[in-house]
């Protein structure tokens, strides 16, 4: 019997109260729900009703995609080079931090030195240290080694940053496989290199997906460093574009601002879907045994 | 292929795991390494795989040293508790695997994986994954995968502690017949005296990383070196009950709290002479004690508790403050709380050191 | 002499031990390398500067000027500073409360109260947004939401349903807006973390409780309270710490404002920083929240030790015995 099970046992004469329950969730969730809506509803309309109606479609809050945004005489950049921008960010964040937090984790975990004790406890204390309290001396630090104003100082910030936390999730992943499985492969003639790539690797896969992706979406949302380091219009990133375009267009096109909000969103909606469909695939996974 | 371990020394930190072994496994042999959990016998193993190195001392397979010899070019197979099978590949790819490092063209490996399914009977089998089977069938394949590629040794641990009851009596002689069978030289880790006794050519008892016996399974059950050894193997274990030494002319006695023993000379000769008054453990197995009338050299004691073990009935009887098990027939009668005679079977007796546990009893 | 040579034994064999410790940790190099070039390059060596800078009156030019404790005294005199001060106290309780509260409250009724795994599911990926929304996309729907016209949300649902006037949320009240938005998000934290913490009550307590007679309110009480306590201890302390620095969604939202009235410590030293280009003053006012980061930090895993921390709050789970520990090979 499962923990829900015997709550379905327990909650069987509850109903009214779930119902209260019920209720309550969604008011709570009621405005949430509502400003995601909007941000679809007003991409595609002139104007919205009751904030999340859509009245007369159009394309037109989509111009940015196809053409260039003006107010007064002031010219936006052109989306793509931006999103280019941000996909190249998010691209080299997500590939150097899984490659490093591979290869320290597994150090971390399979290895034994002196000193590992050490890195571990301080990759703890770092973890729980928020980087942005550093914004001040990491300024100085890449202006120091000529990566101010450049997308890979942004990389190399971000990365290391994200780096104790995907490193301890590696780990982790590491050390959920037995050594009996990696001992196994020795002596059925492996050397330290094949056991790794032809054993251990095939059976975190799901592991190094999960940091992957969560690598990919914390680049691509990475706002604060982008905004404080890149100051050049090559250099901007969908976040640093968009927070502009707030800025001037906050009292004036909503429409515009939904949909430059939807069209950066969009890597973060798949995701979701994505995760949800996994789920799903888990659940029903698990009535096959 | 034979195997010695020459004064093998282990560490880890300041504990020793395996302290300072000599062993030596003779070709063709099947070597059962018993004792208690964290004794050292699998760090033994770990040391002939060669995934431990040892600290100190050598190992030798056919007179080779190979301490430095990797474990994948030692050509050993090894089967563990967890049976240790790849997740990510079938049960095919699994017993393939060796194979294949090996580089052997893939109609030899796929000939000797069919050879070796049907073998181990699990020819259905081959193109499953180790989750979507059973226990007993993962044991398999497992010994499959370590046998698959003709290894010169076969080291097993604790195979089958991870069956159940039924399963694991019938793959003992499985095993058995099958090393056997093939006359490899096999290692056989395990904390259950009975699989020891029972697989086995010949037993290693160890504890707290240090050896203390080997021998055959009789062996070591008539003529325990030691008090450990004693009462490690024999199931239900061996009594102990502490008492004087008294030497009265050729003659032992023995005082226990409330009982006197006194050894015919013939018994007394087999011990090693004592000071007098000192004390000593006295040593019997249940099978060798019974329950009668009162007569001289008998223990009293009240019945605690009686055990039915089917066949047999397990009598624990209370003498002073130590509790002895008697092993009855199946007609024996006595309830709990009787004043019963406990009579010794005086030709089984063994006598131990009170202090280091030593076998009184002269070797040889 | 056979302590000397005990000794001398044990001198040999320490030095071999030594020797064997540097190859095994240059072993280990190729692939720690890496991480401890960016660890030492971006957490380390900035730990070290700001405290060096806040001893210095460096400005955009990035010159070290030397002026010993100056910074600090101008903080203390700094008219600005009390109601920082004070914004921040409220801030981080009053998000605190948002935080845990609501979390604690979603997570029982997502995973207690409503027994069907797709509606929990679906509240729980509703609340999950927040977080997963880029900051500059979540503020944007903050600004609508609260906009100080009729197109706002607010405003058009109030004057439509009340037919209340249209007001400027955000300028009439700064600091309950930076604190509502930034409870969402952290709301999700909590959530997934005590759901799990309920999800892992042996169900045998939920069976005992039903068999005495427990009504949902004492089960609450009695069994899932006790079990939640490590969590939400643990999840204010996590909370707080990344509260006191952080300011992203503060700086796009009222950047502080108006005037000094959504203002926090942390973001102040931002401004006097990039806005201002005040980089010496700015370091010294951070330099105090990276020495109680650093306490909190090491507070929490003396508390909590390794696992709650990286795993935020899975406190109950036991893993590798000592006997794992010492597995290795030694190639």
């Amino acid at each position: 019997m499962t923990v829900r099970e015997v709550m379905q046992m327990i909650n069987a004469k509850t109903s009214l109260s779930r119902i209260a329950i019920y209720l309550l969730l969604i008011i709570l969730s009621l405005p949430i729900v509502f400003g995601y809506l909007w941000l679809f509803s007003g991409s595609i309309s002139e104007e919205v009703e009751f904030g999340i109606v859509p009245k007369s479609i159009t394309l037109k809050n989509w111009r940015f995609l196809w053409s260039e945004i003006t107010i007064g005489t002031k010219v936006f950049e052109n989306i793509w080079p931006i999103t280019l921008n941000s996909i190249l960010l998010a691209g080299s964040i997500t590939l150097l931090e899984v490659l490093i937090s591979l290869l320290a984790g597994y150090a971390l975990s399979r290895m034994n030195f002196p000193g590992k004790d050490f890195i571990l406890k301080t990759t703890i204390i770092l973890h729980a240290f928020p980087g942005v309290a550093l914004l001040i001396a990491l300024y100085y630090v890449l202006n120091y080694i000529g990566m101010i104003d450049k997308i890979t100082g942004v990389v190399l910030v971000k990365v290391a940053l994200e780096l104790p936390m995907a490193t301890w999730m590696i780990k982790g992943f590491f050390d959920e496989i037995p050594w009996e499985i990696e001992w196994a492969a020795y002596m059925d003639g492996c050397s330290r290199l094949q056991a790794w790539y032809k054993v251990i690797l095939p059976q975190i896969k799901p592991g190094i997906a999960a940091v992957a992706i969560f690598a990919f979406l914390a680049g691509w949302s990475e706002f604060i460093y982008s905004y404080t380091f890149l100051f050049s219009s090559e250099n901007y990133t969908l976040a640093v574009f968009l927070k502009n375009l707030i800025g001037d267009f906050r009292f004036l096109d909503y429409g515009l601002l939904a949909a430059a909000g939807l069209f950066y969103m969009i890597p973060v909606i798949a995701f979701f879907l994505i995760s949800q469909k996994s789920l799903v695939t888990i659940k029903f996974g698990g009535i096959k045994g | 292929m034979e195997v010695v371990m020459r004064d093998v020394v282990k560490r880890f930190g300041n504990f020793k795991a395996v302290d300072n072994l000599n062993l030596t496994i003779k070709d063709g042999e099947f070597m059962a390494l018993l004792g208690p959990s964290g004794c050292g016998k699998t760090t033994t193993l770990l040391i002939l795989a060669g995934l431990y190195k040892p600290d100190s001392g050598e190992i030798l397979f056919d007179d080779k040293i190979v301490n430095d010899v990797l474990p994948k070019d030692r050509n050993i197979g090894m089967c563990f508790q967890s049976y240790a099978l790849y997740p990510h590949m079938t049960v095919e790819e699994n017993i393939a695997f060796p194979l294949k490092l090996k580089k052997l063209p893939k109609k030899e490996i796929e000939k000797k994986v069919n050879e070796i399914a049907s073998k181990f009977h699990i020819e259905h089998l081959l193109k499953r994954f180790p989750g979507q089977i059973s226990g007993g069938q993962q044991q398999r394949v497992a010994l499959a995968r370590a046998l698959v590629k003709e290894p010169n040794l076969l080291l097993l641990d604790e195979p089958l502690s991870n069956l159940d009851a039924g399963l694991r009596i019938s793959m003992r002689a499985e095993i058995r017949r099958l090393q056997k069978e093939l006359g490899i030289t096999t290692v056989f880790v395990t904390h259950d005296q009975a699989e020891a006794m029972s697989m086995s050519d010949r037993i290693a008892v160890m504890n707290k990383g240090k050896l203390q016996d080997i021998g055959t399974p009789e062996d070591l059950y008539m003529r325990p070196k030691n008090k450990f050894i004693a009462g490690f193997i024999g199931n239900p274990p061996m009594n102990f009950l502490e008492v004087g030494y008294v030497l009265n002319g050729d003659e032992i006695m023995l005082k226990g709290e409330n009982f006197e023993l006194s050894l015919p000379r013939e018994i007394s000769m087999n011990f090693m002479k004592k000071q007098n008054n000192e004390r000593v453990i006295l040593g019997i197995r249940p099978e060798h004690l019974s329950i009668g009338i009162e007569a001289p050299n008998t223990i009293k004691g009240e019945i605690f508790v009686v055990e039915h073990l089917g066949r047999d009935k397990l009598v624990d009887v209370k003498v002073g403050n130590d509790r002895i098990k008697v092993l009855t027939g199946q007609n024996f009668e006595g309830k709990m709380g009787d004043i019963v005679n406990v009579h010794l079977d005086l030709k089984n007796i063994h006598l131990f050191d009170a202090d280091d546990g030593n076998s009184m009893k002269w070797a040889g | 002499m056979p302590e000397l040579e005990a000794e001398i034994c044990e001198n040999v064999r320490a030095k071999k031990a030594s020797m064997e410790g540097l190859h095994k940790f240059l072993k280990a190099l190729p692939f720690l390398g890496p991480f401890l070039f960016l660890i030492i390059l971006f957490y380390l060596v900035p730990v070290t500067l700001t405290f060096i800078m806040s001893l210095t009156s460096m400005d955009y030019t990035l010159e070290w000027n030397f002026v010993g404790l100056e910074n600090f005294m101008r903080f203390f005199q700094d008219s600005s500073v009390k109601i920082v001060i004070f914004n921040t106290v409220k801030y981080v309780v009053f998000t605190l409360i948002i935080n845990v509260g609501f979390g604690f409250l979603l997570a029982i009724a997502t995973s207690y109260f409503i027994r069907n795994e797709n509606i929990m599911l679906l509240f729980q990926t509703i609340w999950m947004l927040p977080r997963m929304t880029p900051p500059v996309v979540y503020a944007l729907l903050w600004l609508w939401f609260l906009d100080p016209t009729e197109a706002g949300m607010l405003n058009s649902l109030l004057g439509k349903l009340f037919g209340l006037p249209a007001q400027n949320w955000i300028l009439n009240h700064p600091m309950k807006v930076v604190i509502i938005a930034n409870g969402l998000i952290g709301v999700s934290l909590a959530m997934v973390v005590f759901s799990a913490s309920i999800k892992s009550i042996p169900p045998d307590y939920f069976r005992a409780a039903s068999v005495d007679g427990a009504s949902d309110w004492d089960i609450i009480r009695y069994v899932i309270i006790p079990f939640l306590k490590w969590p939400i201890m643990f999840m204010t302390i996590w909370q707080t710490l990344s509260l006191i620095t952080s300011y992203e969604y503060i700086l796009l939202i009222t950047d502080g404002g108006p005037l000094n009235k959504s203002e926090v410590w942390s973001l102040f030293s931002y401004h006097k920083a990039f806005s201002n280009y005040e980089f010496g003053y700015g370091a010294a006012i951070s330099m105090v929240l990276v020495i109680l980061a650093v306490i909190i930090a090491i507070i929490m895993l003396k508390v909590f030790g390794y696992d709650a921390i990286m795993r935020r709050g899975n406190i109950d789970s036991t893993r590798g015995d000592a006997d794992d520990k010492r597995k290795n090979v030694a190639f």
